[in-house]
């Protein structure tokens, strides 16, 4: 049998930078301030403003701060992550309701998480493999992600309170390791 | 440094098929004698860094890429319009992670303007879009192969297209070079007659644009103008790029008519403008503060192209009855760029850019005024 040597024609991913790790979690305090990165999909600004809307009833949250960065396919930048990370306890980046901008988004809360402020992702629920797979790609397999129904663009303000309301609790311990203030006697 | 694998020759079509790294049609065994002849014919280093895209940690060579075009089944003098096509796929105003992720199902269409597109064997006359020519078939196969094999967009993995297009698996042709006083592609984006260029876009599938029966300039341009102004395309009303293919009879059309290629590019840009009612007709919903400003002008209509910075107007195809083609990029401009770069000839040393370094050609005034144009 005649054998042949073949090139392998794939790239292994780079090695993760060091330092790739989840920013700490603690329950939101007195006055926490949250700051949710827009990318402009529609209805995100509106189900990321309803999420925070429920975190208020469980966190003594000050503000909510809302991050418009223009456009759903690019990753924010240094300068944004650092301004950012200056005035948030934690941040939730969406909508990843389509292939590019929940890999971009995804890449926004990972930015966030190394900048050390607790993150999630946003993201409607035909994209999980998606964004499974860029968490592998951007250093941080397995990296959490609150996760609604799909397609959200076309949803009312009801079916979007109720969106909301499914991922309050996953959001709430994404972002602070508990449900709810009380459950550790922050307030 | 590159893997290799030993494999029977008889199963080696089928090893590369277990191992996902085809398009679905067989490829050629990239062996280490193949690959070489295509690096030695491209005039490239294996470790010469081409680019990179950050967001995926992955830094492209280009050994990686002849790996991809010996696969593709791409002749070695091929390999420089590969290697420049990788290059200009790595240029961050073309942005490929998005382009190779979105639902959208971009293909990365190819437009080779210059003499070594004929030198090659390239074809820019009939079937120019279609099928039967190597070179076009396996430039545009090896460009895919890499975004796939080495970029990871694959279905199931990176690569979420809904529905994707044909234009996935190659989309690459040659520019016809048009007839005096037109000029080629090459020579309107500044470069010299002798030089050959690659034009790579984000799109959608084409349309073909047939108008048989009217050699009226401006009523030739109208029909390319409905055809970009049909409101499934998804950036009608939101601002995007587009190519125009102008075939043989309606290249003799506008040139007859005295018409420059600038001024076809500026009626078509006018005239594809839109009323959000004419989207609405078609179902679609308009845009509200979302990212895509879809805020009427004041002559109350939107852009399909902001500026004339958006359209590529290229040559291309044989003579017949009067067929053309339009292809729309798959997403607003805000999202990508089409960008060109210079085929770099064998042997030809980098430029000595002194001691103030190069100009950008992106950030130019007149591109950022188009940037802002196109944001307007």
């Amino acid at each position: 049998m005649t054998m042949i040597e073949i090139m392998v024609p794939e790239l292994v991913d780079a090695p993760a930078p060091e330092g790739i790790h989840l920013a700490q979690r603690r329950p939101l305090g007195e006055n926490a301030r949250i700051t949710l990165i827009d990318n402009g999909k529609p209805k995100a600004k509106e189900l990321m403003s309803m999420i925070t809307d429920g975190l208020r009833e469980r966190f003594p949250i000050g503000t909510v701060s809302i991050f418009s960065k223009g456009t759903a396919s690019r990753v924010i930048d240094e300068d944004e992550i650092a301004s950012i990370a200056a005035s948030s306890d934690a941040v939730i980046a969406g909508l990843g309701d389509c292939g590019a901008c929940s890999a971009c988004s995804l890449g926004d809360a990972i930015k966030m998480e190394i900048a050390g402020v607790p993150s999630t992702v946003l993201i409607s629920d035909v994209f999980i493999g998606n964004i499974a797979a860029f968490a592998v790609t951007m250093g941080m397999p397995g990296y959490h992600s609150a996760v609604v129904q799909h397609p959200v663009s076309s949803k009312g303000e009801e079916q979007l309170a109720i969106y909301a309301a499914s991922v309050v609790d996953q959001v709430a311990l994404q972002l602070t390791g508990v449900l709810a203030a009380e459950s550790v006697g922050a307030r | 440094m590159t893997d290799v694998l030993t494999v029977p020759e008889v199963d080696a079509i089928e090893i590369m098929y277990d191992k996902g790294w085809t398009d679905g049609l067989p490829v050629v065994p990239p062996t280490p004698a193949k690959v070489a002849a295509m690096l030695a014919a491209g005039g490239r280093e294996p470790d010469e860094i081409l680019g990179s895209v950050p967001a995926r940690r992955k830094t492209v060579n280009a050994e990686i890429v002849a790996i991809n075009a010996v696969m593709a089944g791409c002749k070695p003098e091929y390999f420089p319009i590969v290697v420049t096509a990788v290059e200009a796929v790595l240029d961050p105003a073309f942005n490929i992670n998005t382009v190779a992720t979105s639902t959208g199902g971009a293909a990365i269409c190819v437009m080779v303007s210059g003499p070594m597109a004929e030198e090659i064997g390239m074809n820019g006359l009939h079937n120019a879009l279609g099928s039967g020519n190597r070179a076009n078939a396996t430039i545009g196969r090896a460009v895919r192969l890499v975004v796939a094999n080495v970029l990871g967009a694959k279905t199931g993995k990176l690569d979420a297209s809904s529905v994707g297009h044909p234009g996935k698996y190659s989309f690459c042709f040659a520019e016809r070079p048009p007839v005096s006083p037109w000029q080629t592609l090459t020579v309107e984006k500044g470069y010299a007659p002798e030089d050959t260029t690659v034009t790579i876009m984000a799109t959608e599938g084409p349309r073909q644009v047939a108008n048989h029966l009217n050699e009226d300039p401006a009523g030739v341009l109208l029909t390319f103008a409905a055809a970009m102004k049909a409101a499934n395309q998804f950036i009608v009303g939101k601002s995007g790029q587009v190519t125009i293919v102008v075939g043989h009879e309606h290249e003799l059309a506008l040139r007859n008519g005295g018409w420059s290629k600038l001024r076809a590019i500026e009626f078509l840009v006018e005239n594809s403008r839109v009323t959000p009612a004419e989207i609405e007709a078609a179902g679609i919903v308009i845009e509200t503060g979302a990212q895509h400003n879809m805020t009427p002008g004041p002559d109350g209509k939107l852009a399909v192209v902001a500026s004339v910075n958006d359209i590529v107007l290229i040559t291309a195809g044989g003579p017949g009855s009067g067929w053309s083609a339009m292809i729309p990029s798959w997403a607003p401009a805000q999202h990508s760029h089409s960008v060109t770069r210079r085929v770099r000839p064998v042997g030809e040393a980098m430029p000595d850019c002194g001691p103030d370094g190069c100009e950008v050609p992106w950030l130019t005034e007149e591109f950022i005024k188009g940037t802002k144009e196109q944001s307007a």
